[in-house]
């Protein structure tokens, strides 16, 4: 591995200090500690420094003066990510956005709202309830994740099965690049400009430039919703079950599927949402829209659902008892993260249709490492997320854990699925990349990259797989882990 | 030098062929598919040659389980419709006119469901492409969720063929809307409509407006109107209704739409919109508009600042698409 980076310049943290006042520029190692890892604790690095900017202005000339030093950087919201994202090698400078949280503007009769990166995403449709609109995207982590860090990821959530990802919510961007430079991206229209830079910065995985205001779409608060909790023996019946709903033409906002594993962690943590614990799966339907379409569609569902085995189903008769019964969908990574000292959230899809076959699969995975997985999923868009509860202090099992992602994710290749539906490949599966893209696309990438990024001094090493035969580059990839 | 053969193309090896003949003449080209959005696309777009892909228009592979089909760029929309609505399903996409899936996705026209879908290429889930190399690439998912590798397929894509030809697409489909196109009946409560106002011209024979806070109209049958309750779900038949019709969609000062887009902008190019009737006129003056008064977008595009660079990123030391920019 060779000798420790060298430490940061005392020159260039001088700089940093003077520009954004003593507390806002943190080296200390304590201080340094929260910024490790994102939440995929398999990968930990502490950085050299972490740079807190409080607007646009004080970025941009945060970015140009680590891209005169030469030092490596990369931005963080609020450390919610999943695959290892918002690490720096050993010797770089985080740019934590997390004070860059003005809502700027928000345009109710245009519905969209210039808001700093920071916002966490939830509060952004808090601000704009009192219009009558919301931020549609909803990461589980909503509560704390930024925008930033979404638009970063190109974050989904339950309800991106109607809504679609954080792409189709993003207009436009001002971006600080590399060099520090400042550029607009898209705007409050739709498809301001000649290349579609907006549509390539959402899910860059902040390797192309970092976002420093964020203009977004807001949608109307729907007039009625709707949620059914549907409980079956087997998720293969939920997942058929799913596919009824889908063919039957409906449009549901979510559908989510719990395990047994997971409804079991939900049931005995904080989140305790009522929800069946000797079920083998749990199925939650939410219709949403005007109130005079809504109760029928949700009407249809129940059909449709009484049609198949389900041994169990509620319809949410009050907002208390619907939202109960997200507090324990949403809650349920937390829950499961109280299981074990470490969790690894896999995230993977598949075509709809197969879904019933990569659960199976799942379970033969779990038979045969004997390692617990929970499941909880977005089975409208086929995207799963196995949940590995283990203690990474034992290298063997956390060896074991990552062999055991990797065979999952090989499988959805192998159905004709994608490495990520809304994680970001990051550290973790930049090995995979190469299995889902063709050399030539893989390398047409990493030109593009460097349009944007020449030196890699952004984000260096995230998103793309290292060049082969490049020892060097593999090492610091290495790097980033525990070991 | 022989002739080049510039017949339409029936394959991606076809293209191909065609792209390397024009590195090897030094001729400059362009993809088409039916070239009906061509002379809209701004004068910056100039060719030796034309690659023309209309002939590239089978339905690959149509999955209604999946909601998800495959397709080659110059199948008509209006075709690939009839093959989906069977299976119960649509592309959610409505752009006046016809033309090619190809044209409509590497053009940045918007469709009139933008609103509500997004711009058009939100349904593009991945695709098939010919760089100026004549080298390919494929770029996305064919599940309807993918955030693996960078999103080159919205790069390319309304880069309207200047860095890559496209050879296959694979396209999310959603279910068809059950209710009726047509909405009619009074407003009761125009407070109560969620919707925003939007003016539509139609019918290019006789001019006609529908503002859908309730119906103002002549000399066309186009028209709509929305009961309060309906919500975005009449408003979204309502555009159905209207792009089926042939016409133009115009935006005026200060209507917003569903998805925050503003104006006045013209989608089609052709008569100013200062011409035309501002219905906003006594509703006070429109909100911080970004545009400037009577800008438009697709005249005015200017080529970006990047496309040279990422031109040469995509296919280092080939003539790219279109030539050099001057």
């Amino acid at each position: 591995m060779g000798a420790p980076p060298p430490p940061l310049a005392p020159a260039l943290l001088g700089q940093l200090r003077r520009l954004l006042g003593e507390r806002y520029l943190l080296d200390d190692p304590a201080g340094l500690a929260a910024y490790e890892s994102d939440a995929l604790t398999l990968f930990r690095c502490a950085p050299g420094a972490v740079a807190l900017p409080g607007d646009a202005d004080q970025l941009a000339a945060c970015v140009r003066l680590l891209h005169d030093a030469g030092v490596p950087f990369a931005a963080r919201g609020a450390g919610t990510g999943l695959s290892g994202g918002a690490l720096v090698p050993a010797g770089g400078v985080i740019l934590a956005l997390t004070r860059m949280d003005r809502v700027l503007e928000l345009n109710a009769e245009q519905r969209w709202a210039r808001i700093q990166p920071g916002v966490v995403n939830a509060e952004l449709s808090r601000r704009a309830a009192r219009h009558g609109l919301r931020y549609a995207p909803d990461p589980a982590s909503q509560t704390v994740c930024t925008v930033g860090g979404n638009l970063a990821e190109n974050a989904g959530g339950p309800r991106c099965f109607l809504h679609g990802m954080t792409g189709q919510h993003v207009l436009g961007a001002q971006v600080v690049l590399p060099d520090g430079a400042v550029q607009r991206w898209g705007g409050p229209v739709l498809e301001p400009e000649d290349l579609d830079l907006r549509g390539f910065l959402v899910g860059s995985e902040g390797s192309v430039a970092i976002a420093a205001e964020i203009t977004v779409r807001l949608v109307p608060v729907p007039e009625a919703v709707e949620t059914l909790l549907a409980a079956f023996d087997t998720i293969a019946g939920a997942c058929q079950a799913v596919s009824s709903i889908v063919a039957a033409g409906l449009r549901p906002v979510a559908l989510e599927v719990m395990d047994q594993r997971a409804i079991q962690a939900v049931e005995a943590s904080m989140y305790r949402a009522g929800l069946p614990t000797d079920a083998g799966a749990v199925l939650i339907v939410e219709v949403e829209g005007p109130a005079a379409r809504v109760p029928g569609e949700a009407e249809e569902v129940e059909q449709i659902l009484r049609r198949h085995s389900v041994t169990r189903l509620q319809r949410a008769r009050s907002e208390q008892e619907r939202l109960a019964i997200w507090k324990g969908r949403k809650g349920a990574g937390g829950a499961m993260g109280q299981l074990a000292p470490d969790s690894f959230v896999m995230d993977g899809v598949v075509p709809r249709a197969k879904l019933a076959e990569i659960m199976d699969f799942v379970g033969q995975v779990e038979r045969e490492t004997a390692l617990p997985v929970a499941n909880l999923f977005h089975a409208g868009d086929g995207n799963i997320h196995p949940h590995f509860s283990y203690d990474a202090r034992d290298p063997e099992v956390s060896q074991r854990v990552e062999e055991a992602g990797a065979k999952i994710l090989r499988k959805c290749l192998e159905l004709g699925g994608s490495l990520s539906g809304e994680h970001g490949i990051g550290l973790e599966k930049e090995d995979l990349l190469a299995e889902q893209y063709d050399a030539p696309t893989l390398a047409l990438m990493e030109r593009v990259r460097r349009v944007f990024n020449p030196d890699d001094r952004l984000n260096p090493g995230k998103g793309l797989p290292l060049p082969r035969g490049c020892a060097e580059a593999f090492h610091r990839h290495r790097r980033y882990r525990r070991d | 030098m022989t002739e080049p053969d510039l017949r339409p193309v029936r394959s991606a090896d076809e293209a191909a062929e065609q792209i390397r003949a024009a590195q090897r003449d030094g001729a400059s080209l362009l993809p088409c598919g039916r070239r009906s959005r061509l002379a809209r696309h701004g004068p910056e777009l100039r060719a030796d040659r034309w690659l023309e892909l209309g002939g590239m228009d089978r339905l690959l592979e149509l999955d209604p389980e999946d909601q998800t089909c495959v397709v080659e760029p110059g199948l008509a929309p209006s075709a690939l419709d009839r093959a989906v609505a069977a299976h119960g399903l649509e592309l959610g996409v409505t752009a006046p006119g016809d033309g090619s899936l190809g044209g409509l996705f590497l053009a940045p026209d918007l469709s009139l469901l933008s609103g509500f879908f997004g711009p058009p290429r939100d349904q593009v889930l991945g695709a098939d492409w010919l760089l100026a190399d004549g080298s390919a690439v494929r770029t996305g998912a064919r599940v309807v969720k993918s955030v693996a590798g960078y999103d080159l397929t919205r790069l390319f894509l309304g880069s309207r063929g200047r860095l890559a030809v496209c050879t296959r697409l694979v396209l999310r489909l959603r279910p068809r809307p059950r209710r009726p196109l047509w909405c009619h009946g009074e407003v009761a409560e125009r407070a109560a409509l969620p919707a925003p106002r939007l003016l539509f011209q139609v019918d290019a024979d006789g001019p006609a407006y529908a503002l859908l806070e309730g119906v103002e109209q002549s000399g066309s049958d186009a028209w709509a109107s929305m009961e309060p309750g309906d919500g975005e779900a009449a408003l979204r038949a309502a555009l159905d209704g209207f792009a089926r019709c042939s016409g133009r969609l115009l935006f005026p000062a200060g209507a917003p739409t569903p998805a925050g887009m503003t104006g006045p902008v013209d989608l089609l190019g052709g008569q100013a919109a200062a011409d035309l009737p501002d219905p906003s006129e006594g509703r006070g003056a429109p909100t911080d508009d970004p545009l400037p008064a009577g800008a438009r977008w697709i005249p005015d595009r200017r080529p970006s600042p990047w496309l040279a660079a990422i031109q040469r990123a995509c296919a280092p030391g080939a003539r790219p698409f279109g030539g050099e920019l001057a």
